[in-house]
């Protein structure tokens, strides 16, 4: 298929994409290598116990197997959506959630520890909250940054924006919780409404087009030259931060200087014989978006759009708690309290029902990824999908979470597998929710493999080490060689 | 019309008296110490999954108990040598500050409004610090697209420049020293500096060379508009007192969520702010402005939390139980409490107006939800004194705090008991099932189902307060209908208002609870909290004495004006503690 048709098969009638112009990625004429891409998924709450995970034949207590030999029912009832795209995607099986073992205390919730640390590997901060409308103590605030935003910061350079996060939710943060954070661990909103996200993608509205005439001929037209002028203009804001932030306390200071940095880098797009964010093949991408009405399908299309067009290059995505019509119920059901939290049969079936969805979701992204063109492969070789469940289970455990990965092949992923993870490491030292005495590896390790992929040299994010129960030290470095 | 009178003219002293229908008289007003209790040691206890027995009033502090007072004797000296209130130094706008001062700053300049990204209300009010504190691309981007929508179109508007000093563009230099004088004065609420101004002249004459004059003076509001001195108040920090100009926007971000204004730029060039008498003149013309009753509205938006009926948990209702719930009632769910709300800040602005004026402002939507008929669209009508009285019954809270099935005697109490008594309550203790609450048997009442599910030992302690507050929100489905049955049987509303010093007396329904509350010194102890508070853009320190001391004087004045909102805001501003440094 070529690059633009693929578009085609996005379109829903009249609601859909179409990329108008695209080219692949070239400079000076001469093909170059695309640039790596990371997405990561995260959904609310967590399948039951076990009833994600597949048996593939001759796999022992760990290793990995072959899944694209499978058929439809051996991928379980929860993953079977996946079957379509088994030779695109790895499921992974015993990894734990590390960082929320550790931070967890009595008083928490779950809830609220994870979503302050599945992204994250530094302690939650104590001292300024998250502050609920019920107990302050609930929905602590993240450490430091989340993995996409570090990740974005890092590598987004090339893009015309460095990372974005979506969600499809309503409610305070347009999800249940925040779940993607700064390097101050300021929760960062995520945007819900997918048109707004496409104009800020595209420059439409919020930030400037590229200049047509190009980095390098000067501007010929009013509107050209007062543009450029803004870049002085932005300027002399700056000092106005750089004289008022040493006057101020620590934490104002780190937020003055983060608005700083981000004035900084809006300036840079209207310098003067600069170049603005986004490689020439920006200039080349002109699609066109419509919502379906299903809002994760346009946020996936979004994201299909945004990484062809090297509009931005981490994109992180957080979709919203279910409704019960969506799994087989009504949706007056609490699908919170009544299915995720449950154990009895019908609330089993129903969060089964509940990932089973979310598979179907999943493939069909990746089908998105892998339709487009790109050099001898697809837009999928060279992007990292990352599905992360809140949880590892609807009860709020934090061992034993199932991680679902696809692409990367062209930074060596080998998908299509099955992987598996001894669980012979010590416990640390959380109460509810994982009290098994030993757990797979740290999700943290498959974090930097994500860095890896997106050409970071990091051994590690956040904590390098954890103090298990028994007194040993438990390893927090390095990536999973098992997958990469 | 006014339902409520005011205190002292009711008492003859000080408190307000709710109109009782026949009920029994409420009690007198308590002694002024329990209102200091009820702030600064109530909050102390929270639900430890201890059922405890209470102690005459909330967390055993009963009101006007005098063990109470002694952790802030020291407040019994003399207010004029307190000041020393913790006022913040860096306070972004929220965005509805925003708003209001691109829309003040370029009067009559059409411009797009941006939307920016949603605050973190993590509990509070959108303009508190914590809230207001991130900053990210999004939010960048913007203020550069206000900058898009607005600085060219006033780089060419005549009457704008004329306002700022420049009548004739064509003298240039007259124009330029005028524009970068008057605009920078009110885009930073500050006279510039001379180095100010003459890097703002160089910026205009120099993109005037290469361009034009309107580019130059374009170029400047885009410099202006992203600054922080325009996107944040900021203060000089260590000083024993703000500046003029900083009490200016302090005066005019409280009461008009908005830039000063000439009149109050010009007292404070006249060094008129500093005086309580120079300050009081300034709020009572202010809050004549209507300016004052949005803003006064727009407090309550974010108190009552308004917004809280479209979050998934409370917007999706049963289709088989309310298929009322449409769209368009939703609409008009939220226009009639904002027209109520704001007809309160147009009258007396009471606290007990606020719970028990029964007018309400009706399209064709509410007039069949209230069971009332509709004269017109938006028209005035008062709701049946049996069924409604105040915000509390009126759709938008009781819909806010409806699940999909029922409306929750929990969620119902626990707002009451902390939003509006101020008390806290600890969480659901992790992994507990309540699952229950949304599949009950279908022969058992709302009231009897939250009975039985929270009757367990380690929920008691939370519930028996909660859930007497709640259950006299009984007449009201989840989307704020009235019904007098539940499954053939007539509805108990009984309860009463726990974490009060009416606790004891029970109530028969919300309507009695809204009367309890308005009469309540301790909901009025409350209310004056939150607005110290959204002043102060930050919770109240529990061990702070100078919050205690500046809190419980505007407690006193609110309590003995009637509850009147207008003068809570003039005592706000003329407490020594207002015109303090920033720390």
């Amino acid at each position: 298929m070529r690059r633009r048709d693929f578009v085609r098969s996005l379109a829903l009638g009249a609601a859909g994409v179409t990329l108008g112009s695209l080219r692949p990625f070239e400079a000076h004429g001469q093909p170059v290598a695309a640039p790596k891409r990371f997405v990561l998924w995260t959904t609310q709450h967590g399948p039951p116990r076990d009833t994600w995970k597949m048996s593939p034949p001759g796999l022992g207590a760990a290793g990995s197997a072959d899944i694209t030999g499978l058929d439809a029912a051996q991928f379980g009832r929860v993953l079977e959506p996946l079957h379509r795209v088994r030779d695109s995607v790895s499921v992974l099986e015993g990894l734990s959630m590390m960082s929320c073992m550790i931070d967890r205390t009595g008083s928490n919730n779950n809830h609220g520890i994870s979503w302050s640390n599945l992204l994250v590997n530094v302690p939650y901060n104590s001292t300024d909250p998250f502050v609920g409308t019920v107990a302050d103590n609930l929905h602590p605030r993240p450490g430091g940054a989340s993995i996409d935003y570090h990740i974005g910061q890092q590598t987004g350079g090339g893009a015309r924006l460095d990372s974005v996060m979506w969600s499809n939710g309503g409610g305070r943060f347009g999800s249940q919780f925040a779940f993607s954070s700064n390097d101050l661990g300021q929760w960062i909103v995520p945007n819900s409404n997918p048109t707004n996200a496409f104009n800020r993608l595209m420059g439409t509205g919020l930030l400037v087009p590229d200049d047509p005439m190009g980095p390098t001929d000067p501007p010929v037209t009013r509107e050209q030259l007062v543009r450029q002028a803004r870049f002085r203009a932005y300027n002399v804001a700056l000092t106005h931060f750089d004289r008022i932030a040493p006057q101020l306390g620590t934490a104002d200071q780190e937020s003055l200087i983060a608005h700083r940095n981000h004035l900084e880098r809006l300036g840079m797009r209207f310098r003067p014989g600069g170049t603005t964010p986004g490689p020439a093949s920006m200039a080349m991408c002109t699609p066109e978006f419509t919502t379906s009405g299903d809002t994760m399908d346009d946020f996936f299309r979004l994201t299909t759009i945004a990484l062809a067009c090297d509009a931005v290059r981490t994109v992180s995505i957080d979709a919203r708690q279910l409704r019960g019509s969506q799994i087989g119920g009504a949706d007056t059901d609490d699908v919170h309290q009544a299915f995720a939290h449950g154990t009895d049969a019908r609330a089993t079936m129903m969060m089964e029902n509940y990932y089973r969805f979310h598979a179907e979701e999943f493939a069909n992204f990746i089908e998105y990824l892998r339709g487009v063109p790109e050099g001898d492969g697809t837009l999928l070789d060279s992007t990292l999908v990352m599905w992360v469940p809140e949880l590892a289970t609807g009860t709020h455990m934090f061992d034993d979470a199932p991680t679902i990965i696809a692409g990367a092949g062209a930074s060596g992923f080998s998908p299509g597998r099955y992987i598996r993870f001894a669980r012979d490491i010590p416990n640390v030292g959380c109460g509810y929710g994982c009290q098994y005495g030993t757990v797979g590896p740290g999700r943290v390790h498959l974090f930097v493999n994500a860095m890896r992929h997106m050409g970071m040299s990091d051994n590690s994010f956040g904590r390098t080490s954890a103090t298990a129960n028994d007194g040993s030290t438990i390893d927090l470095t390095g990536p999973l060689s098992e997958v990469s | 019309m006014k339902t409520t009178r005011s205190l002292a003219a009711a008492l003859g002293g000080s408190g307000p008296r709710p109109s009782t229908r026949g009920r029994p008289a409420l009690r007198a007003p308590a002694a002024r110490t329990s209102a200091l209790c009820s702030l600064f040691l109530g909050t102390l206890t929270a639900c430890t999954g201890v059922l405890e027995t209470p102690t005459g009033g909330p967390n055993g502090c009963p009101p006007g108990d005098p063990s109470c007072a002694p952790a802030h004797a020291s407040c019994e000296g003399d207010p004029s040598e307190a000041t020393a209130l913790a006022q913040h130094p860096l306070r972004r706008l929220s965005e509805t500050e925003y708003h209001n001062t691109i829309r003040d700053l370029f009067q009559g300049v059409p411009y797009d409004e941006t939307e920016l990204v949603p605050a973190l209300t993590a509990g509070g009010f959108e303009n508190f610090v914590a809230n207001t504190r991130a900053v990210s691309d999004r939010d960048v981007e913007a203020f550069n697209v206000t900058v898009d929508s607005v600085a060219a179109r006033a780089s060419t508007d005549a009457a704008f420049l004329a306002r700022h000093g420049c009548d004739d563009p064509a003298q240039q230099s007259a124009c330029i020293d005028g524009f970068v004088r008057q605009f920078g004065l009110r885009a930073f609420r500050r006279p510039l500096t001379s180095d100010e101004e003459a890097v703002y002249r160089a910026l205009i004459e120099e993109t005037a060379a290469t361009i034009d004059l309107a580019a130059g003076i374009e170029t400047m509001i885009a410099s202006l508009l992203m600054s922080p001195e325009l996107l944040y108040r900021v203060e000089r920090r260590g000083q024993d007192a703000a500046g003029p100009y900083e009490v200016a926007s302090r005066l005019s971000y409280l009461i008009w969520q908005s830039m000063p204004d000439d009149a109050l730029f010009a007292a404070a060039a006249a060094d008129e702010l500093s005086t309580p008498e120079e300050r009081e003149a300034q709020a009572r013309r202010m809050l004549s402005d209507a300016r004052a009753t949005e803003a006064i509205v727009d407090f309550h938006r974010q108190w009552f939390r308004f917004s809280r009926m479209d979050e998934d948990k409370y917007a999706a209702k049963s289709p088989t139980r309310f298929p009322e719930w449409t769209t368009e009632l939703r609409a008009s769910v939220h226009e009639e409490v904002r027209r109520f709300v704001r007809h309160v800040a147009e009258e007396d602005t009471t606290l007990a107006r606020l719970y028990t004026d029964r007018t309400a402002f009706v399209d064709q939507e509410m007039a069949d939800h209230y069971g009332v008929s509709a004269p017109g669209d938006w028209s005035e009508v008062e709701l049946p004194a049996s069924e409604r009285s105040g915000i509390l019954t009126r759709a938008n809270f009781l819909a806010g705090t409806g699940i999909a099935g029922h409306g929750s005697p929990v969620h119902r109490g626990i707002f009451v008991y902390e939003n509006l008594l101020c008390q806290h309550i600890g969480g659901v203790p992790d992994g507990v099932d309540t699952s229950a609450v949304n599949d009950p048997p279908p022969d058992q009442t709302t009231r009897e189902l939250y009975a039985e599910i929270t009757s367990p030992g380690a929920c008691r302690s939370c519930h028996a307060r909660v859930n007497p507050v709640g259950f006299s929100f009984e007449h009201y489905t989840s989307t704020g209908a009235y019904r007098t049955t539940e499954v053939g049987r007539d509805i108990d509303a009984t309860g009463a208002l726990v974490g009060s010093e009416f606790e004891s007396e029970g109530v028969s329904d919300a309507v009695e609870l809204s009367d309890q509350l308005a009469a309540s010194e301790m909901a009025h102890a409350c209310a004056s909290n939150k607005w110290v508070s959204y002043m102060l853009g930050r919770r109240l320190d529990e061990t702070s004495q100078d919050d205690a001391c500046y809190s419980s004087r505007i407690q006193q004045v609110f309590w003995e004006s009637g509850g009147d909102m207008r003068e809570l805001l003039v005592s706000l501003v003329t407490q020594p503690e207002f015109v303090g440094g920033a720390q």
